[in-house]
């Protein structure tokens, strides 16, 4: 019964990132500290995923081919069922004032720059979903 | 063109200027002084025109050329250039590693402290977004380019399509400092 309740608590993380190196680092430090990883190489597969699984947070590469991680943040806010969505952007690039400002308008919770600090990034992770 | 109080600054040192295409180069002046100040020296990236045409158009408006250093993309693409002593001549406009390593060498060498980018519109006709956006965001977080104030031009009436200029527009925007409009 208590495997069986620390399975339900398990809370879920997608991680969109078209680098297959960086979803298998990301997995192993998440999976570690006891998350679930559901991967995505693109925007499109990110999307086509949320049709039938609902993750607690959203890692999404900013730069990846095809949608952009841009936009395929605005695709899952459009959705009313995605709308709520707690998305962190990975980029490598700092955002400007002004993009930090587009950040808050997308309802983006954090951003992470490659290289990131694994500390750092579980921190972060937990300050948004716990 | 309005005038501007004070020139362009931020964090990242991206700007993107939105021009018409016929406009820019009477203007280049007015965006040296956006740039910064004339003691500036300024790594000029031309993807519109060869080397010849800039420098010799800039000389015929009167535009003091000794601050700009060039890195002419589209020379080598057609016929051999001897050397000179204020240009690289890179293959072409596909290859962005290249472009950057050109770059890289007029910052660490030339010691250009600006760059100019003529123009991001053109290089969509070579490379799609995601590419132009990889390269933007090296140029935004390697080191030497990292301090340099980087503006992008970018065409208003630009001949690619609109959807897929103004995805770019939106892209670019989120790490620039300032989106300039003349």
């Amino acid at each position: 019964m208590r495997d069986i309740l620390i399975i339900m608590a398990k809370r879920k993380i997608m991680i969109v990132d078209d680098e297959e190196s960086l979803i298998a680092l990301l997995t192993a430090i998440l999976e570690e500290e006891g998350y679930e990883v559901i991967p995505a190489i693109n925007g499109e597969e990110a999307l086509e995923k949320l049709k039938t699984v609902k993750p607690d947070l959203m890692l999404l590469d900013m730069m990846m081919p095809g949608m952009s991680g841009r936009e395929t943040c605005e695709n899952i806010r459009k959705n009313p069922k995605t709308e709520n969505l707690k998305i962190a952007f990975v980029t490598v690039a700092k955002f400007s004032e002004a993009g930090k400002g587009k950040l808050d308008s997308m309802k983006v919770s954090d951003y992470i720059t490659k290289p990131f600090d694994n500390d750092d990034l579980l921190k972060r992770i937990k300050k948004i979903i716990g | 063109m309005g005038e501007r109080k004070n020139n362009v600054s931020g964090k990242n040192r991206l700007f993107l200027l939105l021009t018409k295409e016929d406009e820019y180069v009477t203007n280049f002046d007015k965006i040296i002084k956006l740039i910064g100040d004339g003691n500036k020296k300024i790594c000029y990236v031309t993807i519109t025109r060869p080397y010849e045409d800039t420098i010799n158009e800039l000389k015929n408006m009167d535009i003091d050329t000794s601050n700009l250093f060039f890195v002419d993309t589209l020379t080598s693409y057609y016929m051999e250039h001897p050397p000179v002593d204020n240009c690289i001549f890179v293959d072409g406009p596909t290859d962005l590693t290249k472009m950057k390593n050109a770059i890289k060498t007029a910052i660490n060498e030339e010691k250009c402290n600006a760059i100019i980018f003529d123009t991001i519109s053109k290089l969509m006709i070579y490379k799609g977004i995601s590419s132009i956006v990889r390269f933007t965001h090296e140029l935004l977080s390697e080191n030497g380019e990292r301090k340099t104030k980087k503006m992008f031009l970018l065409q208003k009436n630009s001949d690619i399509e609109k959807e897929e200029h103004q995805r770019l527009i939106s892209d670019l925007s989120m790490f620039a400092d300032e989106i300039i409009d003349i």
